[in-house]
């Protein structure tokens, strides 16, 4: 196995190593933001894969650091996009409404139109999204109300909305 | 050095076609689209060039098949990311309305009724029924709406993959 071959391995491998790790983080961190969960394991996991592969090279004879810098650029490329993608996952089973509305189909088939609305109180959506912000830190309550507290979403936003032109929607 | 510059390469090609693609018109099943473009395609040339490079018919390879492996797998996992990230280019989440509002009002904070303002409740949640409709997920039969047996495995996947986390469902 050269150098390159273990960074592809352990991408390759990286979705389990996620699910594994953030399952036992959500396990243990019951009470904390789910999201900040997978967050922080996906953090936690891309470490010690990273001191894994550093323990897997120092077995290999001494290559030059441009061979060492280009297996981590594939490995963090590689791993980050499959963070993405797991978040996302995760995210869609804690936020989407499409589920939501196919899980209450499931407990009581044949609902009617003003059913499926009093799935969420007319409050609900915008307080239990609020809340959400103020858990993963993007938020801040006041006591007259809330303000930005981290503009980490707002500039993921503006590239969304730049994205969203670009492709004339 | 090459692998990398493969990928990127590869990368662009296909990000360039999908753009390409959307802004001359954009195909109704665009999910379906993202997935041929970003994930068939190169999974397609990677095993036709494995098939002809096994074959011999071409004559001094570029990559091994190790390295070929190496760049489908980046080349598609960049390729999944990018499809995650595309419904956020699509339409704007609630969550993202709402702090660009509070952004527009700041120094001063902004209170939940105004918030609340910016949502049709009613719009929200039928959009979104909508969605399911076309998508075969669920059916609506005079006035009542069910679930469809794809909407069944959907939801049930997500059930088994939370409770292996540990987790409840409350849904968003």
């Amino acid at each position: 196995m050269t150098l390159f071959d273990w960074s592809t391995l352990f991408v390759f491998l990286s979705p389990i190593f996620q699910f594994l790790f953030h399952a036992a983080s959500a396990r243990l961190f019951k009470k904390e933001s789910p999201q900040m969960v997978v967050i922080y394991s996906i953090f936690i996991c891309a470490f010690i894969l990273i001191l894994g592969l550093g323990l897997l090279w120092s077995i290999e004879p001494l290559r030059s650091c441009i061979d060492y810098f280009i297996c981590m650029v594939y490995f963090v490329i590689g791993y980050f996009a499959v963070a993405y993608s797991y978040f996302n996952l995760f995210n869609i089973s804690e936020t989407g409404r499409r589920l939501k509305i196919l899980y209450e189909l499931l407990q009581s088939p044949y609902l009617t139109e003003s059913k499926l609305q009093d799935i969420y109180g007319r409050d609900e959506i915008v307080q239990v999204r609020l809340d959400r912000l103020c858990a993963i830190g993007q938020l801040k309550k006041e006591e007259d109300g809330y303000k930005i507290n981290s503009k980490t979403l707002l500039y993921m936003g503006h590239f969304s909305n730049f994205w969203h032109r670009l492709l004339k929607f | 050095m090459n692998i990398l510059f493969t990928v990127f390469l590869s990368f662009l090609i296909l990000l360039g076609t999908h753009i390409l693609i959307w802004r001359t018109k954009r195909p109704l099943q665009d999910a379906a689209a993202l997935f041929i473009i970003f994930v068939f395609i190169p999974t397609l040339v990677a095993s036709l060039y494995s098939l002809f490079s096994f074959m011999g018919i071409l004559p001094e390879a570029w990559f091994s098949i190790k390295e070929l492996f190496s760049i489908w797998l980046l080349l598609v996992a960049v390729g999944c990311a990018y499809i995650q990230f595309y419904p956020a280019a699509q339409a704007v989440s609630p969550s993202l309305e709402m702090m660009l509002l509070i952004q527009k009002n700041s120094p001063t904070s902004t209170g939940v009724e105004q918030i609340q303002t910016l949502f049709d409740h009613k719009k929200l949640v039928m959009n979104r029924v909508q969605d399911l409709l076309n998508s075969g997920m669920a059916l609506k039969k005079k006035d009542k709406f069910m679930i469809t047996s794809s909407g069944k495995r959907l939801i049930r996947f997500f059930l088994f993959y939370r409770r292996l986390l540990g987790l409840g469902y409350h849904g968003g």
